[in-house]
């Protein structure tokens, strides 16, 4: 075996475990019963499997290896920005499951008044 | 002037992962954008003082990505599995005496927390409203942040803070023999 | 193996696109997109280690950023119109 097979076992098992985490997330988010499931399901799952993903690809391109990992660093910032303006947008604009504490229907603030001063 | 000296390195090096090669003119353009960038006036000016200790930024990131890999798991259990553990809650966690990014930096970290997303943050005093999907115990998850800001604390607070969070766990250690 | 995992992503795909599909609600659509948009990334940097080409890697930042504002300018809508 040489080193370039080891490089490609690597990928193919990242780029795999990867890629099943990502479809469990679509998994989850087609099957969750509430908006704000789907929204954990789709935020954390993907992004680990974009990483892993990546990782593999990274070992494997000879180019664009950097435009790779600032992608990823790219998502990693931006996913749970994306998370929390998504399920800030669900909590305030419907049902959603409430099975315990809601410790922010208790504070009762408006959902208006977070323009900057 | 030396943070001025950063950003602007910080942002060369941005230009050059996106160009992905070093050049001359890569290297001129990429100086070129970064002094434009700054001349442009900033519409959110970081009150905050921010710094950034190799080391502890490492732990931060480690923990980060050990618990990303756990929260990517807990998605899957609860994908994989027909029963449901599902058990939703909203708690309201304050970071006592945070500065803005601070919070911005637990915040946008929790949100990749097994089951927990940031849905509302406030200032005065800077709170952090989380939903969680398997809440055990309010307790539990505010426990989890603190321990979250304690390293983003170590990681990229100022020097006075790091002392407040030495203090504590000093006193900790006293109170349990 | 990295073509089942291709596959694995394509299924990926269909899900949340089926999720986008259902809605109900127009924030489940935009968690669909979001996925959608995360599961063609990963599918285009997995194509680019598979034929080892930087072709598309480009795109792969690009399509991220936009996907981030397009979700951020989305969500904003739904919260001043109401989902």
């Amino acid at each position: 075996m040489t080193v370039n097979d080891v490089g490609d076992v690597v990928t193919g098992v990242l780029a795999l475990v990867g890629a099943t985490f990502t479809l469990l997330a679509g998994v989850g988010v087609l099957r969750f019963p509430d908006p704000l499931a789907r929204m954990h399901a789709a935020t954390k799952a993907t992004s680990l499997g974009f990483l892993l993903v990546v990782i593999g690809a990274v070992i494997q391109v000879s180019r664009g290896s950097t435009k790779l990992a600032f992608a990823v660093g790219l998502v990693f910032l931006t996913a749970p920005v994306a998370g929390h303006l998504v399920g800030r947008s669900t909590y305030y604009t419907g049902e959603v499951r409430m099975d315990e504490v809601d410790e922010l229907a208790a504070a009762d603030l408006g959902p208006e008044d977070d323009e900057a001063p | 002037m030396p943070k001025r000296f950063a950003l602007t390195a910080w942002l060369l090096v941005v230009w050059l992962a996106l160009w992905g090669s070093v050049t001359v003119a890569n290297v001129v353009g990429g100086l070129a954008v970064a002094a434009a960038v700054q001349l442009l006036p900033d519409p959110h000016p970081v009150r905050a003082p921010f710094r950034l200790r190799p080391l502890a930024a490492l732990r931060f990131l480690a923990y980060f990505l050990y618990k990303l890999v756990e929260a990517s798991l807990v998605v899957a259990r609860e994908v994989v599995t027909k029963d449901d553990r599902i058990n939703t809650g909203v708690v309201a966690v304050t970071l006592e005496g945070a500065s803005d990014s601070l919070v911005t930096i637990v915040a946008c970290a929790y949100g990749l927390m097994p089951g927990a997303s940031a849905i509302e943050v406030r200032r005065d005093p800077p709170t952090v409203y989380v939903h969680v999907l398997h809440l055990r115990s309010v307790a539990e998850v505010r426990r989890d942040i603190r321990r979250l800001e304690v390293l983003a604390v170590r990681a990229f607070g100022p020097p006075e803070a790091v002392a407040d969070v030495e203090r504590e766990e000093l006193e900790m250690v006293r109170e349990a023999p | 193996m990295i073509v089942a995992a291709l596959v694995m992503l394509a299924l990926a795909g269909v899900c949340f696109f089926g999720r986008l599909v259902l809605g109900p609600r127009l924030a489940d659509r935009v968690v669909a997109l979001d996925g959608l948009v995360i599961t063609l990334i990963s599918a285009i940097a997995l194509d680019a280690a598979r034929r080892d080409s930087a072709l598309f890697v480009d795109a792969v930042v690009v399509i991220a950023l936009v996907g981030f504002v397009g979700t951020a300018a989305a969500s904003r809508f739904i919260e001043e119109r109401g989902g």
